[in-house]
């Protein structure tokens, strides 16, 4: 079976939530309930007060850009096919630095905003816009109000990938339906999540 | 060779870290001596596995040395390519029952930082004689592996975003050194050039060709403002010396330089939004003073070199010049064997290639060959004092662990 390249999608259990978050159209960062302190990347501890308690809580999407490369070099066939790759550092107000993709009109020194997208994989990544509008830059989604659609050449690898993760977070009432691209509906208290992948090809109905 | 009256290398280092730490909680080295550099000469690719590199450094140590095998007791272990095999093994797999080992997975700061385990374990008695190895093997799959399971924060928050690997993140810490204290790419060339023409002394170089400052400039980009020539090539090989005392040295014969201070620090300054400083600029103080020295006084400096801008940093956080000035220090020196300051005098990773974790002792095994005049490229005429220092494994954003070691000759 020959498959299209996809970003890497390997992550930590913790780091899944990232893709969660992007389903849901949040900014989410983990921050410990003992101190308050806000980090990046998801670990097991605050790196502040080594408080072992830690959840997920909206945080300001805007930081400032402090640097950013455009790589020509990708050791990752999916990017190699998509050079040059521009990512950059952010600074965000709680004194955490990300590292995240940056779409068009992105400026070191100036303000941006972040949102967590799913990338063709299925796994959430960190993107940088610049202004209040989502800008869809290629290779990742949108979001609309809790409903979410993913195009990507690879809509099974993709489905997988947001399944672990929504398992991992504690989703329930997981349900898939194949057919016109891979609907998952999924439920969590309150929340609800309904995400439509497909390849680029399938027609919108 | 550096003048002592050189006025555009620094005698004060008030502009390091804080004040040394006292002599109680940081002991000199007393005789503490670094023998028999070791180079296996590197190959690109190999199919040999690390053990294999690792074993020839080990079998030049004992030929060259002439100590039997079952007298080195103590070993030093640094490399990332060892598949599944733990550090430990190679006891086993090499006939060897130290009575001191340690595993050193710190890249480019293991070889300053296994020179500092071992010194204190013969200082101690705990081993008369240590062999500190650093070094691994070279395929294009093992690399990728390496890149994308290097860490969890790399696996999770690095490597999703281009996978341009260490040129990426490297790339942000440069654009960001470039943009804040003014460095220009002719800058980070000067060092690239310099360390080309030392590397053409120096038999064991992968790159043989030299380079010119307009070559640099005109190369493909790799991340921007990474260009091909601020990159080191991956490849095969191993570096290794022998740590012991003076006395044990001087009974063998063996031409030996003498630890005079040493120094380590992991994760400093962790509140910089982009890594500009160094951990190892708040001990820079107690290197000198555990030295008896400034830096005015040294004949020559081999940094961690992964990338230029690590180098002038290295600079910086080691007092030869204050924070943000590294480009202006750069401007003002000529880095090549005769030149005011000598820098990475073999050539460095830059010019002879990275051999896995040996990259972080390339500098510490040409020091050595310097100081007791057996170098194998360029000479450094009279060199009596020479400072090593080294830095790796960037698990995230910046580089986590940093070392520097103050090496001398017996004419100091």
């Amino acid at each position: 079976v020959v498959t299209a390249p996809l970003p890497p999608s390997a992550r930590s259990d913790n780091a899944r939530k990232l893709t969660v978050a992007a389903i849901e159209g949040r900014f989410l960062l983990q921050r410990c309930t003992d101190c308050g302190a806000v980090q990046y990347p998801p670990a097991e501890a605050c790196h502040r007060c080594i408080g072992p308690d830690l959840d997920w809580q909206d945080v300001d999407r805007a930081g400032t850009l402090l640097a950013t490369t455009s790589i020509y070099r990708s050791v990752e066939p999916y990017f190699q096919a998509r050079t040059p790759c521009t990512i950059g550092l952010v600074r965000l107000a709680s004194g955490t630095t990300v590292m995240a993709h940056l779409a068009p009109g992105c400026v070191v020194a100036e303000n941006v905003e972040l949102s967590p997208r799913l990338d063709a994989a299925g796994a959430g990544v960190l993107v940088a816009n610049v202004g209040e509008t989502e800008q869809p830059i290629r290779g990742f989604s949108t979001h609309d109000s809790g409903a979410c659609l993913l195009e990507t050449a690879e809509p099974d690898l993709a489905a997988k990938t947001i399944l672990d993760a929504l398992e991992i977070a504690d989703f329930t009432d997981i349900a898939t339906t194949p057919g016109k691209g891979i609907a998952i509906t999924a439920r969590h208290g309150e929340r609800s999540l309904n995400v439509l992948i497909r390849h680029p090809m399938e027609a919108d109905t | 060779m550096l003048h002592r009256d050189d006025d555009r290398i620094s005698e004060d280092i008030s502009a390091t870290g804080p004040d040394p730490v006292s002599a109680n909680t940081c002991r000199p080295y007393d005789d503490i001596v670094v023998a028999v550099p070791v180079s296996i000469p590197y190959e690109r690719f190999s199919a040999h596995p690390a053990q294999w590199w690792l074993a020839r450094a080990l079998r030049a140590l004992v030929d060259r040395s002439g100590f039997p095998k079952a007298d080195i007791d103590g070993l030093a272990i640094s490399s990332f390519t060892m598949g599944f095999d733990p550090a430990i093994a190679l006891t086993q797999h090499f006939g060897l029952s130290p009575r001191w080992f340690e595993a050193i997975p710190l890249g480019g700061a293991s070889g300053v930082i296994a020179l500092r385990r071992a010194a204190r374990a013969v200082q101690s008695g705990d081993a008369n004689i240590v062999a500190c190895i650093a070094g691994g093997t070279n395929d294009p799959t093992v690399f990728r592996r390496v890149l994308g399971q290097f860490s969890r924060a790399s696996q999770d928050a690095v490597y999703p975003y281009g996978s341009g690997g260490a040129n990426a993140s490297f790339a942000l810490i440069t654009d960001h050194y470039m943009r804040r204290y003014g460095a220009r790419r002719e800058d980070f060339g000067k060092l690239c050039v310099a360390q080309r023409a030392n590397a053409m002394l120096y038999p064991h170089a992968l790159m043989k060709a030299p380079l010119t400052l307009d070559e640099y400039l005109a190369a493909r980009m790799i991340a921007t403002p990474i260009g091909l020539f601020d990159c080191v090539m991956p490849c095969a090989g191993a570096e290794a010396f022998l740590v012991m005392r003076a006395e044990t040295a001087r009974a063998a014969g063996l031409p030996a330089a003498r630890l005079l201070g040493a120094i380590e620090r992991h994760n400093g300054f962790p509140d910089d939004p982009v890594q500009e400083r160094l951990g190892i600029a708040m001990d820079a103080k107690t290197l000198w003073a555990m030295a008896g020295t400034t830096p005015a006084a040294i004949d020559f400096v081999q940094t961690y070199d992964d990338y230029p801008v690590i180098s002038m940093l290295q600079f910086e956080a080691l007092g030869l010049c204050a924070p943000g000035e590294g480009p202006e220090f750069v401007r003002h020196h000529d880095f090549t064997i005769g030149g005011s300051l000598p820098h990475n005098t073999s050539g460095g990773q830059l010019s002879v290639g990275q051999a896995d974790a040996g990259g972080g002792t390339l500098g510490l095994v040409e020091a050595i060959r310097q100081l007791t005049g057996e170098a194998l490229g360029g000479q450094v005429e009279g060199a009596r004092l020479g400072l090593v220092s080294g830095f790796g494994m960037i698990t995230y954003d910046r580089g986590l662990s940093t070392a520097a070691a103050l090496l001398a000759s017996d004419r100091w």
